[in-house]
């Protein structure tokens, strides 16, 4: 048994040492375009382009092959960020489970003085798309004089800094670079590999920057180009989709404007990825958007078998219609697991401004009573194909946070319970039509405020709303428009919401479903939540529980030692799970992207993902990996 | 006459400005700005943005200024021909507007002459015909085309031309003829998508106008002077075309003033479900995403032609129709 583990370990170091020694020999194969501009001499060999130790990127399934179009569709500029996510190059990025980080830009690092200093090595010989080499100095010109240059960004880079207090960065040679924090600041690779932007191609754009180049002529040549001032016109080139020019270490990188009928990106010869054989990534030539004016549009062209492999936009009311429709499209279904602990959750206002409702929706009796009366086997049936999972509003089980017990307290459905609770709350009395009277006499009424969108929060609603009635609560479901609906929950006029509970894969790095940090991120106290955010002016202080949270988060994301912060993290999700913040119905369910198709001839698309928006999925599926079968 | 038209234009100066502030005003009425709906926006898809990169935005679009600045600013830019810069689509609002310009005139004159092609002669038949067979059918087949609404058209006709000749769904080209150069093949390709867009768009009109010409073309033919001529002896084409049917013609001279801007928007919710990528579904989107600067040159533009619309049925009411007089 032993020997056998020592042979099997020796058999994989031989094989990772041929593979180094692969890539120590340069043996590296690339696209048969980028061959022929090799021929011509427009570009320097493949092994002059990849840096010493280029990232290798182990297949979903197989070694792909080169070539192909990929054909996709987005909504117009509004809808960039599909773009950003789908080319999306970091300096670490994440896995594609989303529990952890993984080498990208840089090889390694080292994190020590208790998390307050974390230092990467970048690839030595990254180059970006013009052949220009990439060096710590293009990451110290984003962070110095970009992100905290006060003319460029007037806001602070508020994912670098902890209490407060703005990290620095440091030089230390070409290929290393430092972040130091006066605290620690444990959640902050996460925060990097979400980072959109981390990087900025100094060589280029310094002779756009006021402190590099020549004042007058930056200011005459914004005017030129139609711009209010030089910031406006350094932004504008410094982004990638506008300026065509810009050097970029995206694996994609576009040769159209945005505005086209037709967006086309084409490989970047430099990019910096290979497979382990030594192939250079990615494999597909070009990637093309076809604009279309909504949403729909795109859902139809993917039932038409139009697009090649697209998550984006697939919507969940159309399931039945692409399972139904996939030979004749000639593509296969995948659903992914959006990181949803609900879809949507119903939230309670705990800080009511009726004194009377306020008191009963803080009994956390009548907030239990409601979630059992909730029968969430039906919801998930009628509405996701029982594609989801019934649950509470604890976080997903791909959170790495996730603590099981909580996923189904107060989830059962159970309609006796329910009025028992009630009862027990005080609102044993009824009206003549059999809804509950409040202490005071009135009659127990909730609204439910969503608004019209992507998940089906109206659908569920409804149904929600109708168990209530089932157990005397009163409730009316009123759908809202989105900006109407932002106005009152700002302005603390909501009983309660419906609204998906999404961002809960990290709950350090986005807190805002648990703990009450802002006003629209986190429902269940708008107040509080406004107090937060503008300094203690206007809305509430915390108190209670709601306290309890806030303090648990602050010294979580200052905890260094990872088993103490695990277990203050599982604090604030036992707090939230027994006292029933937040509503759960139905989670995990592919609404947002989640569901996914993908033509026969398209490979290395994993069948199951988890997609969530600091992953920027797709980016954790590596979509240079993917490839077409010609 | 030369009065005329010179008081006209010059009535038309204290309109347009009226027109702009108000259109401008119009944007700024929905509670939030660009920047709120681009957030959600963001939310929608899974993405968020943070609270500095917001104020980050907001400096940069100028979107803390009080409305009288941000117009004044946009005002000065439009009467020298600047329209301002588009949030959304990050390019001068001209060349937005105009790069989608030439296809949206190539579906509304196209739609239009083919309502004008098919609504006259049925609609002379019809009121020369009366109570015949053939003018049931066309008052049976006009009234379904103006009580379908038209965004239902497109879909039956799009899904039909995807089941029946495997046309891709939406747009005006094949994917294989969208970044091709012009040629005679392109052109072809054009046409055999333009078909879908100019029946659903031309058919409540033909509808509309083969009801107007009937009963206008009715009423005229009761009366004494045509009786009269009849009377005389005068062929019944030469007749009709020669009297009846010029009067019966002035009420569309009149409505040329609402034709402009039906050039450029009438066609919105159809191009959006047929996706073409026509002025009607950037307007239609700019509104939704209070892309203000885009939404106010737009609506300031559509206000403008139909000042200029009405102005040119005007002058060609005075020329047609001879009771009209200059005081």
């Amino acid at each position: 048994m032993k020997t056998r583990r020592v042979v099997s370990v020796l058999a994989l170091s031989v094989l990772l040492i041929a593979s180094m020694s692969l890539v120590a020999f340069g043996e590296y194969n690339e696209s048969p375009v980028l061959q022929e501009l090799v021929k011509s001499g427009q570009l320097p060999p493949v092994a002059e382009r990849l840096p010493k130790e280029p990232a290798v990127i182990e297949p979903i399934d197989e070694i792909g092959q080169y070539g192909g179009t990929w054909e996709r569709a987005w909504t117009g500029p509004s809808d960039r960020s599909g773009l950003d996510r789908l080319t999306s190059s970091t300096i670490i990025e994440c896995t594609l489970d989303g529990q952890d980080v993984q080498p990208s830009l840089a090889k390694g690092w080292d994190i020590c003085d208790e998390a307050k200093v974390f230092t990467y090595y970048l690839r030595e010989g990254l180059r970006w798309s013009d052949g220009a080499p990439f060096t710590a100095d293009d990451i110290m010109f984003w962070y110095y004089d970009v992100a905290l240059n006060d003319q460029l960004s007037p806001g602070r880079l508020g994912w670098a800094a902890v209490q407060g207090e703005q990290g620095t960065l440091e030089k230390i040679d070409d290929y290393t670079v430092r972040f130091v924090f006066a605290h620690p600041n444990p959640i902050f690779p996460q925060r990097l590999a979400w980072g959109n932007e981390q990087y900025m191609p100094k060589h280029y754009l310094k002779q756009f920057h006021m402190d590099y180049g020549d004042a007058a002529q930056i200011e005459e040549m914004a005017r030129l180009a139609g711009f209010d001032n030089w910031q406006n016109a350094f932004h504008a080139k410094a982004d990638w989709l506008v300026n065509l020019e810009l050097p970029s270490m995206r694996p994609w990188i576009p040769v159209t404007s945005a505005t086209e009928s037709r967006h086309r990106m084409v490989r970047n010869p430099y990019f910096w990825k290979v497979d382990p054989e030594g192939n250079q990534l990615p494999y597909i030539d070009e990637v093309v958007h076809t604009l279309a004016e909504s949403a729909e549009v795109i859902n139809l062209m993917g039932l038409a078998g139009d697009l090649d492999m697209q998550v984006r936009h697939m919507s969940l009311v159309n399931y039945p219609s692409f399972m139904a429709n996939r030979e004749r499209g000639g593509y296969r279904v995948v659903t992914w697991r959006p990181a949803l602990a609900a879809d949507p959750g119903i939230t309670l206002n705990l800080t009511h401004r009726d004194e009377g409702l306020r008191e009963i929706i803080n009994n956390v009796m009548f907030r239990r009573a409601l979630s059992v009366a909730i029968d969430r086997e039906e919801i998930n049936e009628l509405m996701f194909y029982g594609l989801g999972v019934p649950r509470a509003a604890t976080v997903p089980s791909s959170s790495p946070h996730f603590v099981p017990e909580f996923e189904q307290m107060y989830a059962q459905f159970d309609r006796d319970q329910a009025n028992a609770w009630l009862d027990e709350a005080g609102l044993a009395k009824r009206d003549s039509e059999g809804f509950r009277l409040r202490p005071d006499g009135k009659r127990l009424e909730i609204t439910i405020d969503t608004i019209s969108y992507v998940g089906p929060w109206i659908e569920v609603g409804e149904l929600v709303a109708e168990y209530w009635n089932e157990v005397g609560v009163r409730t009316q479901l009123r759908v809202l428009e989105r900006s109407l609906f932002f106005a009152r929950v700002n302005a603390n006029e909501i009983d309660a919401s419906a609204w998906s509970i999404d961002w809960s894969l990290h709950l350090l790095v986005t807190p805002r479903r648990y703990v009450p940090q802002s006003p629209n991120g986190s429902r269940f106290a708008p107040a509080i939540g406004t107090w937060l955010a503008t300094g203690g002016t206007s809305g509430e202080p915390p108190w209670g529980d709601l306290e309890k949270v806030l303090d648990l988060y602050e010294e979580a994301i200052v905890t260094a030692d990872a088993i103490k912060r695990e277990s203050l993290v599982r604090e604030i999700l036992r707090i939230n799970a027994e006292n029933v913040w937040t509503i759960g119905t139905v989670g995990e369910t592919p609404s947002t992207l989640g569901i996914g198709i993908v033509k026969d001839y398209f490979k290395n698309v994993p069948n199951d993902a988890v997609s969530e928006g600091i992953l920027s999925t797709p980016a954790n599926t590596q979509p240079a990996q993917y490839y077409m079968i010609p | 006459m030369l009065r005329f038209i010179i008081e006209r234009l010059l009535t038309m100066i204290p309109i347009l400005i009226v027109i702009s502030i108000i259109s401008f005003a119009i944007i700024q009425l929905p509670p939030g700005d660009y920047l709120t709906t681009y957030i959600i926006q963001l939310e929608a898809s899974g993405d968020s943005v943070s609270q500095s990169e917001i104020e980050g935005l907001k400096q940069r679009y100028g979107l803390g200024q009080p409305m009288h600045v941000q117009y004044f600013k946009w005002i000065s830019g439009v009467v020298v021909g600047d329209f301002g810069y588009s949030f959304e689509w990050n390019q001068p609002v001209n060349t937005l507007i105009w790069e989608r310009l030439g296809l949206t005139l190539v579906v509304s004159i196209s739609s239009l002459l083919l309502t004008w092609i098919v609504a006259f002669p049925i609609g002379v038949y019809s009121a020369v015909r009366q109570h015949s067979p053939g003018d049931y059918i066309a008052t049976f087949v006009g009234f379904l085309g103006l009580s379908i609404p038209n965004f239902m058209l497109a879909l039956i006709l799009m899904y039909g031309g995807y089941r029946l000749f495997g046309m891709s769904i939406g747009g005006l080209f094949s994917p294989e003829f969208v970044d091709a150069s012009w040629s005679w093949a392109k052109f072809v390709n054009m046409l055999s998508h333009l078909w879908i867009p100019m029946v659903v768009v031309g058919t409540a009109g033909t509808a509309g106008m083969i009801r107007i010409m009937r009963n206008n073309l009715l009423d005229e033919l009761g009366k004494q002077y045509v009786v009269t001529a009849r009377a005389k002896g005068l062929s019944t084409v030469k007749l009709i075309f020669k009297y009846p049917l010029r009067l019966a013609l002035i009420p569309f001279v009149s409505t040329v003033g609402w034709l402009l801007p039906q050039l450029i928007s009438g066609s919105a919710v159809v191009s959006v479900v047929l996706n073409l990528p026509t002025a009607g579904p950037l307007l239609l989107r700019a509104l939704l995403g209070q892309d203000m600067y885009l939404a106010g040159s737009f609506t300031f533009l559509l206000a403008t032609l139909t000042v200029i619309g009405t102005f040119i049925s005007d002058l060609l009411l005075a020329a047609v129709d001879p009771r009209i007089t200059y005081d």
